[in-house]
């Protein structure tokens, strides 16, 4: 009868861990589980889509003559998304993405600020920085520069939203 | 041998009639008992109106709202299957959170319901996660901006912020990927995994039996749950509440029936009387559109408004996920035998804080702004289409449109209520035919192909001043030209 067997030293062969019968269980549930664990982590991975992240463009955003003084102007939102300030003679390129989660926030003509519908945030419209509301740091201010034909140039990029830092993603 | 008898003797249907049906229930169970199983017919609502709305419903961008349109216009019913869907979501949320506050109060997640309580959780987050994929699909502005901000949020959690935001959208971005897999998860994923929960959920109400009220549970019990004598006291207590003669059926499942139909009654009412919300089209660049979202979401939407920035994922991210620890160690940590809210003072404070505390911030939310009415009808994607390409081919440039653009050309603010597509598309090929005099370039084929005319034509009929005119073509067209 199984199980019941005594060898001749007096040890139980279904007692001790390498017995056939207990190694076929382990060696089962062994294979069963570690199936399960490469399913498992293959599966999380499909879940992750392989992308390719698009790298920062630099493009032309016209003469700076065509930007009135202590103007604020949405001509790039559309294309872009950013806010082109005229300050005297300075030129700021404004991620139009509100840097707290992510809302198109716009330009409040009365009081100018610009103003996230969203979770009432305010930024300044020369530095883009926090003037109320939640937001955790300044809009995202992209770098432009005059290139050698006179043309306003402005680079894109893209920040992580909602933390302190400005990381790029 | 009639057809019951025949399967009767196989299947034994009066057996299982008499373990399900006539099983015994602790007696004076209260109309609060029904909510779970109203929460069930709502689910069993929303399977069989999201499976017909998956029918006619496309998920990818292009796509989407048009085809959500076309449900709401086109499809016989279309607007009340929309708006069963719509209302049964929030009919779902409030019946499980009230079946939720219904067991905290009587303490039924106490000794041996622990396992139970623990599968409720799961299923209230299951819930939420389908109110959130469910949203983004009319690929609406609302959808659209909730989607945004949402997936932004759990970006702001600590060290793993910025792969649950990949997972999330599939990408960097909320785009094609992010629509196909909130699709897949609302359709498919989630409601696999309600339905296993659920399953599991109920078979343990089977097992172990309905909850009975707190009293009967309390008289001479041991003070905890985890003292030794306590499994003997309880085998006792709720034996002896099931002498009363009740039984499943009718007692209880009359009951639920009568509170199923009363709520299914009422979401087909809103339906018919408020039908579903469709805004305009999701546009990432509106700089005007002012995003909020679905009232069960206002309390934390409304303090974010409160905190600043720097405690952001603390508050949007932490809150949450302490109320979620808080519910799952609530049946590990109460092991007091009372069961009677009114005699669990920190259990009472803590849900007249939870539940004030939502309710203050919802009404501090204040009602959602009027939104501004749409100027005309929503795009469709080919006028979308038409409209990208007014923009990219400067039009505005020599046409104006509504007091915006240039005087050169004809001002273009009623074109739709005198032209049809047709005479548009030709006219644009080549204007020169129309009018000897015109100076408007041909846009024939090299200059734009015939699908981008026609996308530009549809779309330029859609330009009907302030909307209150009838439409009157008169479309000339020039002689056919000669080979």
């Amino acid at each position: 009868m199984a199980g019941t067997r005594v060898r001749t030293d007096g040890t139980d062969p279904d007692h001790w861990i390498w017995s056939r019968r207990s190694f076929l269980s382990v060696a089962g549930w062994g294979a069963v589980l570690s199936s399960l664990a490469v399913g498992t982590t293959a599966w999380g991975r499909m879940m992750y889509p392989r992308v390719l992240f698009e790298d920062p463009t630099a493009f032309k955003v016209g003469f700076p003559s065509e930007y009135a003084p202590e103007s604020v102007s949405d001509r790039w939102i559309k294309a872009y998304r950013f806010w082109l300030v005229r300050s005297g003679d300075r030129f700021l390129a404004i991620s139009a993405i509100c840097t707290h989660l992510g809302c198109n926030y716009f330009f409040d003509d009365t009081e100018k600020v610009f103003r996230c519908p969203c979770h009432t945030g305010y930024f300044d419209i020369k530095t883009g920085n926090v003037l109320g509301g939640p937001p955790p740091r300044a809009l995202d201010v992209l770098e432009v520069k005059v290139s050698d034909d006179g043309v306003l140039q402005a680079r894109y990029e893209d920040y992580r939203l909602g933390v302190p830092e400005k990381t790029q993603v | 041998m009639s057809p019951f008898r025949w399967l009767d003797e196989r299947l034994d249907l009066r057996g299982a009639k008499r373990d399900l049906l006539d099983r015994e229930v602790p007696a004076r169970l209260t109309w609060w008992h029904t909510l779970g199983s109203a929460t069930l017919t709502v689910f069993l609502v929303q399977v069989i109106t999201g499976t017909t709305l998956a029918t006619y419903y496309s998920p990818s961008p292009d796509h989407a709202y048009d085809s959500v349109r076309y449900i709401t216009e086109h499809v016989a019913s279309g607007t009340l299957l929309r708006g069963i869907h719509h209302w049964g979501a929030s009919a779902m949320v409030i019946l499980i959170v009230a079946h939720m506050i219904r067991v905290f109060s009587v303490g039924a997640y106490k000794y041996p319901r622990e396992v139970n309580w623990l599968l409720g959780v799961g299923l209230f987050l299951v819930v939420l996660g389908f109110s959130f994929t469910g949203y983004l699909l009319p690929w609406d502005q609302k959808a659209y901006w909730a989607t945004a901000v949402g997936t932004n949020i759990a970006g702001t959690t600590p060290f793993i912020g910025g792969a649950l935001v990949a997972l999330l959208r599939g990408g960097s971005e909320l785009g094609a990927a992010t629509l196909a897999r909130f699709y897949a998860f609302h359709a498919l994923w989630l409601p696999l995994l309600l339905t296993v929960i659920v399953s599991l959920h109920l078979i343990t109400v089977i097992r172990q039996g309905i909850a009975a009220r707190p009293h009967a549970l309390e008289v001479g019990a041991p003070p905890r749950t985890s003292d030794a004598a306590y499994p003997a006291y309880y085998r006792e207590a709720y034996a002896a509440t099931k002498r009363g003669g009740m039984r499943f059926w009718p007692d209880i499942l009359g009951k639920d029936a009568i509170v199923s139909a009363s709520v299914v009654l009422l979401i087909v009412l809103l339906a018919g009387l408020f039908g579903a919300p469709l805004e305009a089209p999701a546009d990432p660049t509106d700089t005007s559109y002012v995003p909020r979202p679905e009232w069960y979401f206002l309390p934390i939407y409304q303090l974010l408004k409160l905190v600043p920035g720097s405690l952001e994922s603390l508050v949007a991210v932490g809150v949450p996920t302490a109320l979620l620890f808080a519910m799952l160690a609530l049946p590990f940590f109460d092991r007091g035998s009372t069961r009677n809210l009114l005699h669990r003072p920190v259990a009472l404070a803590g849900l007249v804080l939870l539940l004030g505390g939502s309710g203050y911030l919802i009404g501090a939310a204040g009602p959602a702004p009027e939104s501004p009415p749409l100027e005309g009808p929503p795009l469709s994607s080919v006028q979308r289409a038409g409209r990208a390409l007014y923009q990219s081919q400067q039009c505005g440039g020599c046409h104006r449109v509504a007091g915006q653009g240039g005087e050169e050309g004809p001002d273009l603010t009623g074109v739709g209520l005198r032209h049809s597509p047709g005479w548009l598309h030709s006219f644009m090929e080549s204007p020169s035919r129309f009018h000897a005099e015109s100076r408007m370039p041909a846009y024939a084929p090299p200059a734009l192909s015939h699908q981008e005319i026609e996308e530009l034509a549809q779309y330029l009929t859609t330009l009907r001043g302030r909307g209150d005119q009838k439409a009157e073509f008169y479309d000339t067209f020039p002689p056919p030209r000669r080979p």
